[in-house]
């Protein structure tokens, strides 16, 4: 467990050096946020009839992604680890007393925290001094729901790990698969829409939203950004974090047996 | 005929000193400390067509600095130049269009094709007529023994095979000048000794000026006609090997396998080093007659076996350095 | 010409060397297809919610995706060599295409031309091909001209951002993040109606940027959706377009008369 630990520190410092580069991240996500919520409001604005979400919901749950976008799992997947279980690579790691699922799982969770310490806090600064500022307050990411926090800081840690599982799981695939590209393009493409990142969940017909309810994506984005901005029933919110912890130990319990049958593979290929 | 000549060349870099720490590199980013280098002072020398030159230097010397210059792609801060009649680095199209490159530690193929598509492409950029094309490229896969490798991936060549592939491909084109830096480095001995060979061959064939830069001082006694010993942006030696060699002095190497570890009296002008029972003596032939040296080996040793022969030349370089104040 | 030859041979020999790989390839293609499909369904959903965007239909709003997807689609086939502009000078590569005889520009234009990119292009063309034949009778030949036209001025428009990416990287060394707002960005910046943005930012991508002149501008004179701008303007914004590539071009060519003045 140590070792783990240690995996995932050592992560945290190597990442943190890239300062400059998680501003620039920051101001890239801040600025395909205004460019979602002014699509929105457009969208808003020419619409009667009640909207499932208000505008300054849908802003907030807006800003949650950007401000998570570090967190997700389609960040940063097209790796030189992913790249080297599918090359076979890998095999050196084998040689080490420690489980290969638990080795790379330790690493994504280290990035993803480490992405959130500085590119989300930077983000969130920024938004909070930034917008005031230009007189733009009004498409703030306004606070949290207060009354929910404490599910929430829940939830954030469920996403962290689930986020975590996931993008860990498609790395799993690796060893089968024939193209890392396609394959994170692949998954990015899927996790982006059925989290919410690209429409917000509220938005999908109904079929549609049954899937996106059911699959484990929403548990990373949509979940902890409802619980944010309040628009979630406390039933739902409780459904929403079994849903989370659910998935997280199917996707492990998944991404663990992967690991061991690929290395089995490799091992009989003689890596 | 002089084909290349340098007149007063001079060149400045000017590097920007990086603040260590956080609080450094947040200074780095308002205002940068320069730190200036005199890449090359004063430089002036010429090169006659179809001779082989020599270029060597301890590192930061200057020499890519010079090479950069007469290849066209750094201008100098003063002085001039002139390669085959040309000003280098202006029309830069029609100077490289004249001279090869190679560079040891990089290469200009393309990695994932057989080598004999990088030729062909060179021909376009090149444009190179057919028939041309295919005369010298039938000349130097005989000379390099290019044959099979012709339609092998780059990726998949070992060092000396892409090595003799990266000179035909900065010779296809029919150059008057080929710049060749460290063309031998990390080669086998029988790789070395054919890129020596075809280096000499072609230059007599074709007249080819070679300016050559390398740490490897087998590569210049075997093929310098002449040699440039560049130091800190000067030249502190021009002219060929045995020039040098007298220069330096009569030096002489012995190198005596002995048996025993009684220390032996020092000689005096005789340097001396020791490893596992080899003494290396290093003396100058003209002031030391060679038998004090044995007389005193033999005092307290037995002799197993010795070697004698000349100062190896990287010595003598290394010393002419150091009289430099290196 | 001789540069286009080269470039030409260049295109072949990339060709060739990632055809080497053919599933690998295959692969790419069809997840770089899907990924773009993502981002379609999620305009889809949210139009069967709205119905309209700030006056615009779907099947309207589709002529804008299509062409800002496509522009930048079709710019990516000639620049990415600029996007590796950073690491070649950096690692000291790039000396390489000095030493050629053949102009830096076009070498980097042909550096790998990105077969799996194609996946885009194809699906940002059924996604236009399918606006285009919803829009039925409004859909005429000058019409056609004129997106084509556009068409053009777009990808030179998105040429030029990859180029001053790649300026800006060869002068720092650095690949800069934030030029991502501008070169991925810039097709989902323009595949909507430039009306849904406040006018400050109408304003710099017509002038600074001339993002709504190769996209918005076009599109409002070929669905005569008048009120803005006089509808002949439509014809003559994308030469902006070509415009930007050309300062973009002298931008570069600056930054390597000066990379070859003070050396690596």
């Amino acid at each position: 467990m140590r070792i783990y630990w240690a995996l995932f520190k050592t992560e945290l410092q190597s990442h943190l050096q890239y300062r400059i580069a998680a501003v620039a991240g920051a101001v890239t996500n801040i600025a395909f946020g205004f460019f979602r919520i002014f699509l929105l409001t457009a969208f808003y604005g020419a619409s009667q009839g009640k909207q499932p979400m208000s505008l300054s919901d849908l802003y907030s749950y807006v800003w949650f992604g950007q401000v998570l976008f570090g967190v997700l799992p389609v960040t940063g997947m097209l790796s030189s680890d992913s790249e080297e279980i599918r090359t076979g690579d890998v095999a050196y790691r084998l040689t080490r007393p420690v489980s290969l699922y638990g080795f790379y799982f330790a690493r994504v969770v280290g990035q993803k925290v480490t992405a959130l310490c500085s590119r989300s806090l930077i983000q969130v600064v920024l938004l909070l001094t930034l917008l005031p500022l230009l007189g733009l307050s009004r498409y703030g990411m306004g606070s949290p729901a207060w009354g929910f926090l404490p599910l929430l800081a829940l939830s954030l840690v469920l996403t962290i790990l689930l986020s975590a599982a996931i993008h860990t799981f498609v790395y799993m695939t690796g060893f089968w698969t024939v193209s890392t590209r396609g394959s994170s393009s692949l998954a990015y493409a899927v996790i982006s829409l059925f989290s919410g990142l690209l429409v917000p969940l509220a938005f999908f017909p109904g079929g549609l939203r049954t899937v996106a309810d059911v699959l484990p994506f929403r548990g990373v984005y949509d979940t902890p950004a409802r619980l944010y901005s309040g628009t979630m029933s406390p039933a739902e919110a409780l459904g929403g974090l079994g849903h989370q912890a659910l998935w997280l130990a199917v996707l492990v319990a998944l991404g663990v047996f992967l690991a061991r049958r690929g290395t089995a593979k490799l091992e009989v290929a003689g890596g | 005929m002089s084909c290349i000549t340098v007149k007063h060349l001079s060149k400045t870099y000017r590097i920007a000193k990086r603040g260590r720490g956080v609080g450094g590199a947040l200074k780095g980013l308002v205002r940068r400390e320069k730190r200036e280098i005199h890449a090359l002072r004063d430089l002036s020398f010429s090169v006659e067509e179809g001779e082989i030159l020599g270029y060597i230097g301890p590192n930061g010397a200057g020499k890519s600095t010079t090479i950069k210059i007469m290849g066209g792609i750094m201008r100098p801060d003063g002085g001039e130049c002139t390669v085959a009649g040309r000003i280098p680095w202006k029309d830069r199209i029609a100077h490289v269009r004249g001279i090869g490159v190679v560079f040891g530690q990089r290469t200009q193929l393309w990695w994932d094709l057989p080598a004999v598509e990088s030729f062909r492409l060179l021909k376009t950029m090149y444009r190179v007529p057919e028939a041309r094309y295919r005369g010298n490229m039938e000349e130097l896969t005989s000379l390099l023994s290019l044959g099979p490798l012709l339609d092998t991936p780059v990726r998949q060549l070992s060092l000396g095979q892409r090595m003799r592939c990266e000179i035909a491909a900065s010779l296809l084109h029919g150059p008057e000048v080929l710049f060749l830096d460290e063309p031998t480095i990390g080669l086998d001995a029988n790789a070395k000794i054919a890129v020596r060979g075809f280096i000499r061959e072609y230059n007599r064939k074709r007249r080819l000026t070679v300016i050559l830069t390398t740490h490897d001082m087998d590569d210049i006694e075997e093929l310098s006609h002449r040699i440039l010993v560049l130091h800190e942006g000067e030249i502190i030696y021009q002219g060929d090997v045995a020039g040098l060699r007298r220069r330096a002095g009569e030096s002489r190497q012995l190198v005596i396998d002995t048996e025993g570890e009684a220390p032996i009296d020092a000689v005096p002008g005789v340097e001396a080093a020791e490893e596992d029972g080899r003494v290396t003596f290093r003396y100058d032939a003209a002031r030391t007659d060679v038998n004090a040296i044995i007389s005193a080996v033999t005092a307290s040793r037995r002799i197993v076996d010795l070697v004698s022969g000349s100062e190896p030349i990287e010595r003598i370089v290394a010393r002419v350095y150091r009289e430099r104040g290196a | 010409m001789h540069a286009l030859s080269v470039y030409f041979e260049l295109v072949k020999a990339s060709l060739r060397s990632q055809m080497r790989y053919k599933l690998s390839l295959s692969f790419n293609v069809f997840g770089y297809f899907v990924v773009f499909w993502s981002e379609f369904i999620a305009v889809w959903i949210l139009f069967g919610h709205f119905g309209t965007l700030a006056g615009w239909t779907m099947e309207e709003v589709l002529v804008c995706y299509g062409l800002a997807h496509l522009s930048y689609s079709a710019s990516e086939f000639f620049t990415r060599g600029f996007e590796f502009l950073a690491p070649l000078t950096r690692k000291g590569d790039y000396d390489r295409y000095l030493l050629r005889p053949v102009d830096t520009a076009v070498q980097l234009a042909g550096y790998e031309f990105a077969l799996h990119r194609l996946g885009r292009v194809l699906q940002a063309g059924i996604v236009m091909a399918y606006g285009l034949a919803s829009l039925g009778a409004r859909v005429t030949p000058p019409g056609l001209l004129l997106l084509f036209w556009a068409f053009l001025g777009g990808s030179a428009m998105f040429c030029g951002t990859f180029i001053f990416q790649g300026a800006v990287g060869m002068k720092t060394l650095q690949n800069i993040e934030a030029f991502n707002i501008l070169t991925n960005g810039g097709p989902e910046m323009a595949q909507f109606p430039m009306s849904i943005y406040p006018r400050p930012l109408r304003l710099a991508f017509t002038f600074l940027v001339p993002l709504a002149g190769v996209v918005y501008y076009p599109s409002l004179t070929f669905l005569h959706k008048g009120g803005e701008i006089p509808p002949f303007l439509g014809w003559v914004t994308p030469l902006g377009g070509f415009a930007f590539l050309a300062v973009a071009l002298l931008a570069f060519k600056q930054v390597e008369k000066s990379y070859i003045s003070t050396g690596s």
